[in-house]
């Protein structure tokens, strides 16, 4: 029991902080309005963009905590912008989001297989012993820290602050926001950037602290378990960060069930199917506050009509 | 000061549906650029070698058959769920599911050993029953998102996306479970089906199978027939352009939502079946690691490129077969030039994801005008 | 207060502006004038231009030609960000709130001067004292949705003057309120002006513009008439002016129509048996509602916008669940049984927004017929297509070919198709929903006076839902004024004083 408690809370707690982060990212961004159907490709890129950087910044300082640091810090950056790229397009130009989440999804697959493949090349050439982030030891609590430091704040931002308020604004009905003389387009492109640093930070933490290495296809469908998360906790960051704690256990725990002659087919496709599952009790659930409904515009084409 | 604003407004008069030939060939040389940029970013890659292996994958049809026809019956699939805006990304499940409808018919239920005897006179009563159920399952796996969909509004393309991965842990553990064959060299896969249940080759054209063809042709027609013929295509063409209207006609739209998801299943199953008894012959492990040639997402693109006109499904099932055959043909004659390890999955990714993006950017010109106005 | 100018400075004009909508040409080179300290009204009838030019200068819409200068330069606005810059604000006649954020929070939305970390909380107190300085007190902290028309109208006032705007656009903003409610606005409005803000007042009603505004310009069919200084008020000629020489034809046609059909003693065709329904967010939108229509009969149900009417018209057709009460169609128990039944029992609709509520853009007029008729299996496509040259023909539509998508049409021409259709197939009730929403003022009178032929020749029982009086006025046998979700008093056409039914509409 005590062993089996040694390794569950490491494991429990390194998959809570990656599927929380990402899982606030994904709030944040449909709390504006935009359908994030790009969650899963730019997961997929962003951890291996970490694996990469971390190379490069290993060769290029020396392997350890400073360059671990910087691929993080950098693949947070990078995603950022790419999720600012997202929710730009879909507000400039009335276009099918639905479409435009697939179609950088499906790009986020193919560059992060190029990406981390360069990568792996570096590494083979240089032979690098890349120390990935150490903080499965000292530095762990500070990720852990930094969770429930993102989930308040988030949280305030979302509810107290007037940028909270213009996401929300523009997640309920963009055009009247515009009306009154707010930039809706700026309004979405920021909560882009902090959803993409959030959700690159979570690409980021899978890659090099969870797996600790890379292949290709890594991360696959991790995405889709964070926006399951974000739906299944009514995208609110409190419910969120409890909610999370569910879908990491079940996710640590069911192979864990292999060894008990659980198959293995059985354990992988589990955490999807439990996704499902939480999105169909979220939805017929009645929910009495207003803060827990779907903003009204999510995924719809924004543009002023002009009519007679 | 210059200040740069794009107006957009929505157009009522004007249709520019005519131009839709010219959007396609536009979105596909758009996305071909940008998607070499987007390499050449990474791998500096030379333009002459990107653009003359495109070429020859065109040049070279004939590879360019099979997957065209896959990506038409899939295409269709998808194309006549999106008349209903039920956006079926789960064809790949779907296709899958009709492969394991068809293997389980011809090896290893009881029909099979009586239908699949030693003279053969009813092998093609087995081929029709494996084609049927691999439809049949391929429908039950699109209902469920249909009802989802219908009944609590639970929109269809997470959930899809997720049951396509449930799919291929199913085929894995049938596979490496209880269908696991016996003589299999060490790998894990299942037997061969057994020879007479195969599809027919049709003689001087060793890719194409009779069966496949006419399945294609009866599909396309059926669709067609169903959309702009039938009562129900009426009702689907309603939901997908505005479902309010739908109800407020006195039908239900709950209904259609899930006639449509198990239509477009069926035909996704179907061509799953038709796979796995003309080509593949067998189910192999780890099935979700491109051996279903990922035809049921790239067909996802088919579906967007001739969008809601079925017309267009054939030109984009052969583009998009261009396209993927082209990542392929990259892997392999750009060896040298490439970091190893980049994969043609990953070309083929972003191709399929550029040019959709391109197309469904520059396909709201239909719709809306877009004007830049430059104020000094 | 140093940042508006001493009266008579000219603050915007406005030159040349030409708007065209498809098929439609909205303004027609109109120029215009307004100054510091004064409230400006741009009166017009509905589709004389009059929103389409406060859009232009709020920056929603691009003009096609003309410009604009502000305190004598030409500037560009691109969109409302722009105009808000120069001190321009527009408020519409339905409130720029999100129905979901809080009062507080849809005024710090707006506030320039906050940046993005502002707290909510840092901006209560300003917002608290504005609504005591205009003198109506409104919980900061609720929502929007829970507050009253009149209430989101001083949300948005407090908006302005916090943003300490230059020149306020009011579209039709006091058109529904009650005398002595309204005289509150204008006092607001005055007080702006006194502070040397300039109000830009739009309006459809004469008697309004004079009373409240120092100028008025009148506009006919995208043109300017005339501006009027204060001296040459005088409501008549302003009326003609307004209308042209159509207006002696509207006031006869008033007078055509004041013969009453009697139709008591019979059994109700529709009834709603205390019916309350929820809105999207749960909360009810309709509250006990008790309505019967007779055979023949037209009944009216006006309110100001937002009133629930157009939960009612859904309740009515099927496309809104009833969570309490009972609804029968000539004694059929419909409740809740979907349009399928309602439909089926002979209650046809005509909306004020026939391409969200009633026909696919996308589709054929043949199509479009199709979907108001059932079928097994094909489509009968030939008779399809002989009835739909007839109604084409009949109710002179302008359509190419039966096989044109309806979204090609011009917006009067899919309402004239949208009418046809259910006119042809409504067998014993219609429910009518803000028809002048998207039909011109001439094809209202035509409609309304078809109508009451068609309840009386055909027994057609007609609910007739609208934000205008006078259009209710005009056609109905009986009215019932809706407010807040509740029906809160039922007149006979003889029995009703106008003053009355204003001051309920806004209760």
């Amino acid at each position: 029991m005590k062993e089996l408690l040694e390794w569950l809370i490491p494991t429990l707690a390194s998959a809570y902080a990656v599927y929380t982060f990402t899982a606030i990212g994904s709030t944040i961004v449909e709390r504006s309005g935009i359908l994030n159907l790009a969650i899963d490709g730019l997961f997929v890129l962003s951890s291996s963009l970490a694996y990469t950087y971390a190379i490069y910044f290993s060769i290029a300082l020396q392997p350890g905590t400073l360059a671990t640091f910087l691929s993080v810090v950098f693949t947070a950056i990078t995603t950022a912008l790419l999720y600012s790229a997202y929710t730009t397009l879909n507000t400039v130009l009335p276009v099918s989001q639905g479409a435009v989440g697939l179609s950088f999804m499906f790009v986020g697959y193919g560059l992060g297989a190029i990406v981390g493949n360069l990568g792996r090349v570096s590494f083979s050439l240089y032979r690098v012993r890349v120390e990935y982030i150490g903080v499965a030891q000292s530095g762990a609590i500070f990720v852990y820290l930094l969770v429930v430091l993102v989930v308040a704040v988030v949280h305030l931002v979302l509810y107290k602050l007037k940028l909270g308020v213009l996401v929300r604004a523009v997640g309920e009905d963009p055009r009247l926001v515009g009306q009154t003389g707010i930039s809706v387009v700026r309004a979405r492109f920021l909560s882009g950037l902090v959803s993409g640093m959030l959700i690159g930070l979570g690409g980021a933490l899978f890659t090099l602290w969870r797996v600790g290495g890379w292949s290709q296809g890594q991360g696959l469908n991790h995405g889709w378990l964070g926006y399951a998360i974000s739906i299944a906790g009514w995208r609110y960051p409190p419910l969120i960060a409890i909610v999370s704690v569910f879908f990491s256990l079940a996710y640590v725990l069911l192979p864990y069930l292999q060894s008990a002659g659980l198959p293995v087919e059985v354990s992988t496709s589990a955490p999807y199917a439990i996704s499902i599952a939480a999105m169909v009790v979220v939805s017929i659930t009645h929910r009495k506050s207003v803060t827990l409904l779907d903003p009204k515009s999510l995924g719809r084409a924004f543009f002023i009509e002009e009519q007679a | 000061m210059v200040k740069i604003s794009l107006v957009v407004t929505k157009r009522y008069k004007k249709s520019v549906s005519t131009s839709t030939p010219a959007i396609l060939s536009l979105s596909l040389l758009l996305g071909l650029v940008i998607s070499y940029v987007l390499i050449w970013f990474f791998t500096k890659l030379d333009p002459a070698s990107f653009f003359s292996t495109f070429y020859s994958t065109l040049a070279s049809y004939a590879g360019l058959l099979e997957p065209l026809l896959f990506l038409s019956l899939l295409g269709t699939a998808i194309s006549v769920a999106f008349y209903g805006s039920f956006w079926n990304v789960g064809a790949e499940g779907q296709y899958v599911l009709g492969m394991l409808g068809a293997i389980y018919l011809v090896m290893f239920s009881p029909a099979s050993s009586m239908l699949l005897g030693s003279d053969g006179t009813t092998a093609g009563v087995a081929k029709l029953l494996a084609v049927a159920l691999g439809g049949f399952l391929g429908s039950l796996w699109s209902l469920l998102p249909g009802v989802l969909k219908a009944y609590t509004k639970i929109g269809e393309v997470p959930v899809m996306l997720l049951m396509n991965y449930i799919a291929y842990s199913i085929s894995d553990y049938l596979t490496a479970g209880p269908w696991k064959g016996r003589y299999t060299y060490g790998y894990i896969r299942t037997d061969l089906i057994p020879e007479s249940s195969k599809l027919t080759v049709i003689p001087g054209f060793e890719i194409l199978r009779y069966e496949v063809v006419a399945a294609v042709a009866i599909v396309f027609i059926g669709a067609y027939l169903l959309i702009e013929r039938t009562w129900l295509g009426l009702e689907i063409k309603v939901l997908g352009s505005n479902p309010v209207a739908l109800r407020s006609s006195g039908r239900d739209e709950k209904k259609t939502i899930v006639l449509v998801s198990a239509i477009s299943g069926f035909i996704a199953g179907l061509a799953g079946a038709l796979r796995l008894l003309g080509y593949d012959y067998r189910l192999a492990y780890n099935i979700g690691d491109g051996k279903t040639g990922f035809y049921g997402y790239t067909a996802i693109l088919v579906a967007w490129l001739s969008f809601r006109d079925l017309k267009l499904v054939l030109p984009s099932a052969l583009i998009v077969s261009a396209l993927s055959s082209f990542g392929y043909r990259m892997q392999m004659s750009l060896k040298g030039l490439l970091p190893p390890g980049v994969s043609a999955f990953a070309f083929s990714q972003i191709f399929i994801g550029v040019t959709l993006a391109v197309y469904t950017v520059i396909r709201i010109t239909k719709e809306y005008s877009v004007k830049l106005v430059v104020a000094r | 207060m140093s940042m508006f100018f001493p009266p008579g400075r000219l603050i915007l004009r406005v030159v040349g502006l030409t708007k065209r909508f498809p098929g439609v040409l909205a303004l027609d080179r109109v120029s215009l004038e307004l100054y510091s300290s004064e409230i400006h009204s741009i009166l017009g009838e509905n589709g004389s231009g009059k929103s389409t030019l406060a859009k232009i200068i709020a920056g929603i819409y691009t003009p096609d030609e003309g410009y604009i200068e502000i305190l004598g330069k030409s500037v560009k606005l691109l969109n409302p960000i722009d105009a808000v810059s120069y001190g321009i604000y527009y408020i519409p006649q339905t409130p720029n709130l999100i129905e979901r954020l809080t009062v507080v929070e849809n005024v710090l939305m707006v506030m320039r001067s906050y940046g993005v970390f502002a707290r909510t909380s840092s901006i209560r107190d300003l917002v608290v004292e504005e609504f005591r300085r205009i003198g109506s007190p409104v919980d900061p902290e609720a929502r929007v949705s829970e507050l009253s028309y009149t209430q989101r109208q001083v949300v948005e006032l407090v908006r302005a003057s916090l943003l300490r705007v230059r020149v306020l656009l009011v579209d039709e903003v006091t058109t529904y309120l009650p005398t002595s409610i309204r005289e509150r606005f204008y006092g607001y409005l005055r007080k702006m002006k006194s502070e040397g803000r300039t109000v830009l007042l739009i309006t459809h009603k004469v008697s309004e513009a004079v009373d409240v505004a120092d100028r008025v310009t009148v506009l006919r069919s995208g043109r300017v008439v005339r501006t009027l200084e204060r001296a040459e008020f005088d409501v008549d000629y302003v009326r003609r002016l307004m209308f042209g020489e159509d207006y002696s034809a509207s006031e006869l046609l008033k007078n055509a129509l004041s013969s009453i059909s009697i139709t008591e003693n019979r059994r109700a065709v529709v009834k709603l048996d205390r019916v309350w329904t929820a809105s999207e967010n749960g909360g009810p939108v309709l509250k006990d509602v008790e309505l019967s229509v007779k055979p023949g009969e037209v009944l009216g149900i006006v309110g100001i916008s937002g009133s629930g009417q157009r939960e009612l018209a859904e309740v009515l057709v099927g496309l809104r669940p009833v969570k309490s009460g009972r609804y029968y169609v000539d004694g059929l128990d419909v409740t809740n049984r979907g349009p399928e039944v309602i439909r089926a029992a002979g209650v046809g609709f005509i909306s004020e927004a026939p391409l969200y509520y009633n026909l696919s853009g996308d589709l054929s007029l043949v199509e479009n017929l199709a979907l108001a008729i059932r079928g097994r299996l094909f489509l009968p496509l030939k008779l399809l297509t002989s009835k739909t040259r007839e109604l084409i023909e009949k109710y002179g539509i302008a359509a190419a070919s039966p096989k044109t998508p309806v979204k090609v049409l011009s917006g009067g021409n899919v309402m004239r198709f949208a009418i046809a259709r259910e006119l042809e197939f409504a067998k014993k009730v219609l429910v009518v929903l803000n028809p002048s929403r998207s039909l011109d003022e001439r094809f209202v009178s035509s409609f309304t006076s078809a109508i009451r032929k068609l309840s009386q020749s055909s027994n057609l029982s007609v609910i007739y839902i609208s934000e205008s009086l006078d259009e209710v006025l005009r056609v109905s046998d009986s009215i019932a004024v809706i407010s807040g979700g509740r029906i809160v008093g039922t007149f006979t056409r003889e029995s009703v004083e106008r003053e009355v039914l204003e001051k309920l509409m806004v209760m």
